[in-house]
């Protein structure tokens, strides 16, 4: 077989492994959606998707992720008093799991989707932010300029001044 | 020659199975040496709920060395257990506080815990006579003028401000205030150079 057909099924073989990762073709999306807990309820799975997705789109991660990600928080499924019709028919393939006629179970299926959310929208805004700080790219905060070009470039990661992740010592408790 | 490399595949097969394909635990980690954390003390689900969330936070705000250990945890089973929420939450809130002091806010960086004042170093040469040794302004003990002589000025200027102007300032800040010397007293007197105004 030649090397070009081998390196072709290996690429395959990889899409295909990657696809079931929500976003992982989007920057660090297969990093971060690859490590959503697998065994949850198809609600917590949602929250955990959408509370990600809403933190990568915060000011945390910057112009760069906000550009791929945004908010996504559900206002039905956030609702006190949620119109069950309405989310069945938006989330047909991804709350596909839930038995839509025992009242107790969609309910715990809206309350793991309210309860992770932050949880993975934290996790996720400080993740981008953590990767950002490492190449002394943080977004700026209010009053800083919007936007220092001469300050960013792909060479930063061997930034001295920056988090240097090269080593253990910076960040760490020592 | 195959058969060499057969046998040296073997080997390697045969060690990793001896340790199921991990990092022996019983051998510790020194490579890890100061990436760890303490659990306190509480229930067994309050601690799995501060472990997980602690786990969580030193793989979203620490290094690569942190991205290798740690990960995100939350254990969904548990997840309408008031307890593990709790726990998950003040895992959290601790470990972020530990892993983003050496490396944000005013008093972060690498030489943290070497000096009281500690900055990202920036070894770049810069103007001694207003910058100090290592260009930075003023909060290390390497600025020159500012901590020792209150001046209000890094380097030498610094160190030469305060024999004119003074170090009484109304808010005790150096260079304000009045003084005996109310010119550089080592080559005060005008154009013909004396010392300290003599002839």
């Amino acid at each position: 077989m030649k090397i070009s057909k081998k390196i072709f099924i290996l690429f395959f073989a990889l899409l295909a492994t990657n696809c079931s990762t929500p976003n992982w073709y989007k920057p660090y999306g297969y990093k971060l959606f690859s490590q959503m807990p697998k065994n949850g309820t198809p609600g917590f799975k949602l929250g955990w998707v959408h509370g990600c997705e809403s933190g990568l789109g915060s000011q945390f991660a910057g112009a760069f992720y906000m550009s791929f990600y945004t908010w996504k928080r559900d206002p039905d499924i956030a609702s006190v008093d949620p119109n069950i019709p309405r989310i069945r028919t938006r989330y047909r393939k991804e709350l596909k799991g839930v038995n839509w006629d025992n009242p107790a179970e969609v309910n715990k299926n809206f309350s793991d989707y309210n309860t992770i959310f932050w949880g993975a929208h934290i996790f996720c805004r400080h993740s981008a932010l953590g990767i950002l700080q490492s190449a002394a790219m943080a977004p700026p905060n209010p009053g800083d300029d919007r936007y220092n070009m001469g300050a960013h470039s792909v060479g930063n990661v061997f930034k001295i001044t920056a988090r240097d992740t090269r080593l253990g010592t910076n960040g760490s408790y020592w | 020659m195959i058969t060499k490399l057969l046998k040296i595949l073997s080997i390697i097969l045969l060690a990793q199975s001896l340790f199921s394909c991990r990092w022996p635990g019983a051998i510790g980690t020194t490579y890890f040496a100061g990436t760890g954390f303490k659990i306190p003390d509480g229930t067994p689900t309050f601690q799995k709920g501060f472990s997980d969330g602690c786990s969580t936070v030193l793989y979203a705000r620490g290094n690569d060395w942190y991205h290798t250990r740690y990960k995100y945890q939350y254990d969904t089973t548990l997840i309408g257990n008031t307890e593990y929420r709790f726990g998950h939450q003040r895992g959290y809130a601790f470990c972020f506080q530990n892993i983003t002091s050496g490396t944000s806010g005013s008093f972060g960086g690498p030489d943290k815990f070497l000096f009281p004042h500690p900055h990202v170093l920036d070894y770049s040469p810069g103007n001694i006579n207003s910058q100090g040794l290592f260009g930075d302004s003023g909060n290390s003990p390497f600025a020159m003028g500012t901590g020792l002589f209150g001046g209000p000025a890094g380097g030498i200027d610094g160190s030469f401000n305060v024999m004119q102007k003074g170090t009484g300032g109304p808010l005790g800040a150096g260079g304000e205030g009045g003084s005996l010397f109310t010119t550089n007293p080592l080559w005060a007197g005008g154009s013909s150079g004396q010392f300290f105004g003599w002839d």
